[in-house]
């Protein structure tokens, strides 16, 4: 393992998650680089969350496992795509600034350089239906096969809602905010900062007054 | 119009404006991919006006053969080719990841410092069915958006999640309701 530099990653003792030695080295920008590409290009065909882990918590020993707990837990509660912010709190805890912007490239360019390449074929391969059949029917065939794609995702999506309301319990509170969510987004029209600005309050005291009773079951935990 | 500057003034107007609604959509849907899709599609739609309904359907269903932020970056270009053209293409997949992902970083110290562990797997616990609730209802919103098609939809969707709940893997699932999309729906 290549480590230099001097500052401490968090720029602070409580930045750090739990395992984090105080006044610890960073590692390089471009080992960060190099790491997170090759996580990206496995993003593409098995669970990034999990590769990160099997990469850095059990093959390179980087972090503890508390403290890769920590990061992953923050990564499912944090802004954005969950695999790309805990991408992010990796290269910031491993590498300071720099190794956040280094596990934000590398995480992505895989990713990205794979959308591009579908966009081009999907243009490419349209022009080239075109050559065989008339134009409309080509428009006809591509906006079925991309909705009836849709519909296909949209019930996968359904289903992984309900089954993630599921796995953590459908207690009414929870029921309740799922249901307020659906309502408000589909029905009522609400911005989606209103909604999320009534949901979470919401549920973060229905879940705090449950767990205050001790009815927390910890399932979803990090 | 008429004029190119003018075109190029109305696209670039437009895109900003695109990129701020990809911005604070993805700031604010926890999880990203379908979660997104409820608030979207009614600012594209309904909102805007800047796509019809059965578009967004479908570049949604071709963004969903790319995993995770792949399948993002992909639908942001391609909504940003529809809106704004190719400035707008390049332009989208930072708009939807930058933020969330500069937010992302400048929240981490405030993670360490302000939540105790204990309070974590109760925010985890808290978080999870407004992420479940944003999943229903990008679902929902792009069967609703299928328009005249809604009920062949909402049939591929129902054996879509069966299938995928017996173990097909996603991206066989996706192939198989694309194949079966063009036998359903050829009036499109």
């Amino acid at each position: 393992m290549e480590r230099t530099g001097h500052r401490n990653a968090g720029g602070s003792p409580a930045a750090g998650p739990p395992g984090a030695a105080p006044g610890r080295t960073l590692l390089p920008a471009r080992v960060l680089l190099a790491c997170f590409l090759r996580l990206g290009l496995r993003s593409l065909r098995c669970d990034p969350v999990a590769a990160m882990e099997e990469d850095l918590l059990v093959r390179r020993r980087w972090l503890s496992e508390p403290g890769f707990r920590s990061l992953r837990a923050y990564g499912r509660v944090a802004p954005g795509v969950p695999a790309l912010s805990l991408a992010i709190a990796l290269g910031r805890h491993l590498g300071g600034m720099r190794g956040a912007i280094a596990a934000a490239v590398g995480m992505i360019a895989a990713p990205a350089a794979a959308a591009l390449t579908v966009g081009i074929l999907f243009v490419l391969g349209r022009q080239g239906l075109a050559r065989w059949m008339p134009a409309a029917t080509v428009d006809h065939v591509v906006a079925a096969a991309g909705t009836g794609a849709a519909a296909a995702s949209a019930g996968i999506a359904v289903a992984a809602g309900l089954g993630g309301l599921y796995r953590i319990g459908p207690t009414p509170g929870a029921v309740l905010t799922a249901l307020f969510m659906i309502v408000a987004l589909l029905l009522w029209r609400w911005p989606l900062v209103a909604v999320v600005a009534v949901a979470l309050p919401f549920s973060l005291a229905v879940t705090r007054r449950r767990d205050g009773k001790g009815g927390g079951h910890g399932r979803a935990g990090g | 119009m008429g004029e190119p500057a003018d075109d190029v003034r109305h696209d670039v107007a437009v895109g900003l404006d695109l990129a701020a609604v990809l911005a604070l959509v993805s700031l604010f849907s926890i999880g990203g991919g379908p979660r997104m899709m409820a608030p979207l599609s009614h600012e594209l739609v309904g909102v805007h006006g800047w796509m019809t309904g059965p578009m967004v359907t479908q570049l949604y269903g071709f963004s969903r053969f790319l995993p995770g932020a792949g399948g993002l970056v992909l639908l942001a270009g391609m909504i940003g080719w529809n809106v704004a053209g190719s400035f707008a293409a390049a332009a989208m997949p930072l708009a939807v990841l930058l933020p969330a992902g500069v937010a992302a970083f400048l929240l981490l110290p405030s993670w360490h410092a302000r939540v105790p562990p204990a309070w974590r797997a109760g925010l985890l616990r808290a978080v999870a069915p407004v992420s479940a609730g944003q999943g229903v209802a990008g679902g929902l919103a792009i069967l609703q958006l299928a328009g005249q098609s809604g009920r062949a939809a909402i049939a591929l969707a129902l054996l879509a999640a069966a299938a995928r709940s017996a173990g097909m893997p996603a991206p066989l699932v996706l192939a198989a309701g694309g194949a079966a999309g063009v036998w359903l729906f050829p009036g499109l």
